[in-house]
């Protein structure tokens, strides 16, 4: 049966139904909680949980802190308030977290075109739903004041506890106050152009605190690679999975019944008179191929240009029996841009920003988003999407404090994990 | 110089030291953990030079990635093994490092072709390769498990679990490591650190459900075979995170479905 821990308080174990505060009773008191925020999503008409920006999620976190400080204190008297501290609390939150996770896992977390039930009840942005808050607010009270009674007074097996335990509760806490003042914008910029002004997701203009001029935006891509179309109905045959030929000089391949080589690759293809195609220097231009496609069921073979489709020049495919051969478009490679960053002080720095490698100016961290994807590596366009958020500090700390916990717990293995448990057998 | 040319003698010296670590692990020789270092020492020194002659970390390919991975794996192995005397997970990380390092060497054409740009980050093989290490953990643990339900005897469910506990304890700090590493990498990639992308949200219910296992052992060490029921159900989430995500509705809009 349940053994308390030796020098912490317990409570009365037997008695009426919530004295004896347990798997049972932890379940009832969540159902209601997660009861409680399905009537609010109806008596709110669907609305989610509102994201309070600073100083309003500031405030709101402050007192939360006060309030799980003295739930603490006054939990050293036993009763209700340490059996919200205990683990039944905690698995019980987690039972409900799960099952609201797993909706938003299955269903499409974003607002669907028909109004209906389901998005009235926020399955469609359980993150921000009435219940799921609610449930991750109790989860934070529990951890919170376990995470007290644990560290005061120090006692041995206090920082192993602290570390993973505060870790999570700092980048949860963190993360759900501090989601309200995170700023998300997207600018656009030409080569040569500079810009202080962006738009946010939901439409409106936003003046940065820092101007961004591109220098030069280039993008690297793959060789373009074979495609297969229905001559009948222009349906895609190529399917996810097939083998898929990169077009270089030299290369072959087979594609169901098809045989293909390839005998020549012209870049930026401009069409000559005689029919064939030469290199240009148009960087919009699409590459050009000339095949040999062998029927392997017909015995019939097919030698001639493809060309994947782009501005100024038309796509052109090679016919064999019912497919059309062609180009499909190229996939990235790499994309940078070179800007010069202004910042508010008047100082300006040059910087090169790609996926994975943002520039920090400012309080704020620029991302490379896309380009023109039309014209490809002709693109005179950069799109950048500025975020700024105040608390990441503090949700860093958490993440490197649970990266600590959980190195400790691959050397120390369960015996250390469980070690006071063993004891009290 | 093309540092490329020389990973065969390197691989080779790699391969030929882990096979001997696990020919000496099967006769519980003790001189098989030293073998096997000797094996990721090669492995190491190869990267070593490999980023010296290109003048920054090996992680913009699909060869400098497999290769970052052997190493991962190989030290990460060991370390597990050495400090658990479970051989057994010495010996599947090196056949996995092995694997990704005879595949390199065989195909000299992944050495330059770049990765697509979102892949191409310091985070990207350490989340995948403790992943790797978690999901094989946990795995045992929810096999070891199986095998404790169907023992009639007390002391050998017990002692099943008891297996299964320390199995899932480490796993499970993998597999926080692998989340953590993930946000981490996410931030640097797409702006934020976590962003319930449905693969983001199989990940973190595959991990309350262990977390959920560690807690129902610490308040309920005398329930064993519930406990060794649940920690079965758990690796049925596992699985369906591992493969399923991709069919639910809700993929359409994952940025984790790399193959389109
Ligand atoms: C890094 C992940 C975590 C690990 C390894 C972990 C492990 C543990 C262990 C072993 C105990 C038993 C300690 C004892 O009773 O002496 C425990 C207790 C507890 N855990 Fe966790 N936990 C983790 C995350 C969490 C999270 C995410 C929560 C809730 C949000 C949580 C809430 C609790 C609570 C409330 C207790 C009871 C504390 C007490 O009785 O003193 N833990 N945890």
């Amino acid at each position: 049966m349940h053994e308390s821990i030796p020098d912490i308080p317990t409570r009365e174990r037997s008695g009426a139904f919530w004295v004896k505060f347990g798997g049972a009773q932890a379940a009832c008191a969540v159902g209601g909680l997660v009861a409680t925020g399905v009537a609010l999503q109806l008596a709110l008409d669907g609305r989610g949980v509102p994201a309070p920006a600073w100083p309003y999620g500031g405030a709101l976190l402050a007192a939360f802190c006060a309030l799980i400080a003295l739930a603490a204190r006054l939990s050293r008297a036993g009763g209700l308030l340490l059996a919200l501290s205990e683990v039944p609390v905690t698995l019980a939150c987690f039972g409900a977290l799960g099952a609201l996770g797993a909706v938003a896992g299955t269903l499409p977390q974003h607002p669907p075109a028909e109004p209906s039930l389901a998005a009235k009840l926020g399955a469609h942005a359980v993150t921000t739903s009435w219940p799921f808050v609610l449930t991750l607010l109790l989860l934070l009270t529990n951890l919170g004041i376990a995470l007290l009674r644990r560290i005061f007074p120090w006692r041995a097996g206090s920082a192993r506890f602290a570390l993973g335990h505060l870790g999570l509760w700092l980048a949860l806490a963190a993360g759900t106050f501090g989601s309200g003042d995170i700023e998300r914008v997207r600018l656009e910029v030409r080569e040569g152009a500079a810009t202080v002004h962006g738009v946010a997701p939901d439409g409106t203009p936003v003046e940065m605190p820092f101007g961004l001029r591109l220098l030069d935006f280039r993008l690297e891509e793959y060789p373009p690679a074979l495609t297969y179309l229905d001559t009948e109905n222009g349906a895609m045959l190529w399917q996810k999975g097939d083998p898929r030929l990169e077009v270089v000089p030299g290369a072959s391949g087979a594609w169901k019944h098809l045989r293909v080589e390839v005998e020549e690759v012209v870049p930026r293809a401009v069409a000559t008179p005689e029919g064939g195609y030469a290199a240009g220097v148009n960087p919009d231009a699409p590459s050009a191929a000339r095949l040999t496609v062998a029927d392997t069921v017909s015995g019939k073979t097919e030698r001639g240009w493809v060309v994947g489709g782009a501005a100024e020049t038309l796509p052109k495919s090679l016919v064999v029996g019912r497919v059309a051969v062609t180009l499909a478009k190229p996939r990235p490679k790499s994309f940078l841009s070179q800007v010069t960053l202004f910042t508010p002080d008047g100082a300006s720095r040059d910087a090169t920003i790609e996926v994975n490698a943002p520039a920090s100016v400012a309080g704020w961290r620029v991302y490379q988003l896309g380009y023109d994807d039309k014209r490809g590596p002709g693109s005179d366009l950069s799109t950048f999407e500025a975020v700024r958020d105040p608390w990441l500090p503090a949700v860093y700390a958490g993440i490197f404090l649970l990266i600590a916990g959980a190195a400790g717990m691959i050397l120390g293995g369960s015996k250390a994990l469980f070690a006071e448990k063993e004891e009290t057998r | 110089m093309n540092a490329w040319s020389h990973l065969p003698v390197f691989a080779a010296t790699a391969g030929a030291c882990w096979a001997a670590a696990l020919a000496l692990d099967a006769r519980g020789h003790r001189a098989a953990p030293w073998v096997h270092a000797a094996g990721v020492a090669a492995v190491a020194g190869f990267v070593a030079l490999l980023a010296w002659s290109l003048g920054r970390p090996p992680l913009r390919t699909l060869g400098e990635t497999r290769l970052m991975y052997a190493l991962w794996l190989s030290l990460a192995g060991a370390v597990v093994a050495a400090r658990w005397r479970m051989p057994w997970v010495r010996a599947y990380a090196t056949v996995t490092a092995a694997a990704f390092l005879g595949f390199t060497a065989m195909h000299p054409e992944t050495h330059d072709k770049t990765l697509m740009p979102a892949l191409r980050s310091a985070w990207f093989v350490p989340h995948v390769s403790v992943y790797l290490l978690a999901y094989a953990l946990l795995s045992a643990a929810s096999l070891a498990g199986l095998r404790g339900l169907l023992r009639r005897d007390e002391a050998g469910a017990r002692e099943a679990l008891r297996v299964a506990d320390n199995a899932v304890v480490i796993g499970f700090g993998f597999l926080t490591l692998g989340l953590s590493f993930g946000a981490l990498w996410a931030k640097e990639a797409w702006g934020h650190y976590w962003a319930w992308d449905p693969k983001e949200t199989w990940a973190l219910l595959t991990w309350l459900g262990y977390l959920s296992h560690l807690h129902l052992r610490a308040l309920r060490r005398d329930l064993v075979r519930p406990a060794l029921a649940y920690l079965v159900a758990a690796w049925v989430v596992l699985l369906l995170c591992w493969f399923g995500v991709n069919y639910f509705p809700s993929a359409e809009t994952s940025v984790h479905t790399y193959a389109r």
